[in-house]
């Protein structure tokens, strides 16, 4: 019995560490949820004001962000506890461990400038 | 090529060869750390000693939090928000010597110490060696948040803050592995 529900536990395990996987591939390699720019229209060009709007739209945007992967982070370290607490598994651990890290290295440290030509 | 435009390419190209360095580094120290990681692995395997997990969840937690006004205080002056900048960077630099006080002041005040054999050397080596990071991360933070005062960051040229960042979450980055491997994987041992 205690084998079966192993067993069933390294599935769920597994599909969770497949699914991660590929989401991280997905947000990563793919660009997903990045929000894309538009050139501007002819009317929005010709307001003034529309420049202040669209800046201020990008800065609540960026700090958006930011609080999104704060949650994910935290949604994450809480799985993890959980799951040393009530399942020991070991592979979930590190599968959360390396979900972890995959947001910070692209959404905090921005790995993607060291082959982009992004400025200041 | 206008002067401008030179010195614009010059410190794109500055940029790029900065960042390069500073990816470098955490190259050279993700083989220290690993080591220590290695370390712990090879020596408890299994096991591990029995330590507050209510004090490594919070300070876990306080790390996190850190890391979130740090990426908060980056964005502010990329978009020339001065104010939420300085207040974020000083916010991030009191959770990191919160995070510190909880690991020196209480983790090690606990039951274990450097000489109880496999587990006091691994515990003390590790924890020691981030919480030396940490330090040095709170330090970096304060010094661009005097330069930030004195206004010497813009949208247009913060390399400072973005290294100091970057750094920051690097320190981050490495507690993310850190915290199972001291306090969820393996069987508590007394």
């Amino acid at each position: 019995m205690a084998d079966i529900s192993q067993a069933s536990a390294a599935l769920v395990g597994l599909s969770v560490t497949i699914g991660i996987l590929i989401f991280l591939g997905l947000v990563v390699f793919f660009g997903l949820f990045v929000q894309r720019e538009y050139p501007p229209t002819v009317a929005e060009e010709e307001e003034e004001p529309a420049i202040d709007r669209t800046s201020a739209a990008k800065r609540s945007a960026a700090y958006r962000q930011g609080f999104l992967v704060l949650v994910g982070l935290a949604v994450l370290t809480l799985v993890e506890y959980l799951v040393a607490v009530y399942l020991s598994s070991v592979v979930i651990i590190l599968i959360t461990n390396l979900a972890k890290a995959g947001l910070i290295v692209q959404y905090y440290m921005h790995v993607s400038r060291l082959w982009s030509e992004e400025s200041h | 090529m206008s002067a401008l435009t030179s010195t614009f390419a010059n410190y794109r190209y500055q940029l790029r060869s900065n960042r390069l360095g500073l990816w470098l580094f955490f190259v050279s120290e993700a083989f220290m750390f690993g080591g220590l990681l290695v370390a712990r692995y090879y020596l408890w395997g299994n096991t591990r000693p029995e330590l507050d997990q209510a004090l490594g969840l919070a300070i876990t937690v306080i790390l996190l939090l850190s890391s979130f006004f740090m990426n908060r205080a980056e964005t502010a002056i990329a978009h020339d928000d001065r104010r939420t900048f300085l207040v974020s960077l000083m916010v991030t630099a009191i959770l990191g010597v919160i995070f510190l006080v909880g690991v020196v002041g209480f983790e090690w005040g606990g039951h274990i110490k450097p000489s109880d054999g496999a587990y006091g050397a691994v515990l003390y080596g590790m924890t020691g060696m981030h919480a030396l990071h940490v330090l040095s991360g709170v330090i970096f933070i304060l010094i661009v948040w005097n330069n930030g005062r004195k206004g010497r960051f813009s949208a247009e040229r913060h390399w400072g803050v973005e290294a100091c960042a970057v750094y920051w979450h690097y320190v981050d980055l490495v507690w993310v592995f850190f915290y199972p491997a001291l306090y969820l994987i393996g069987s508590p041992v007394h």
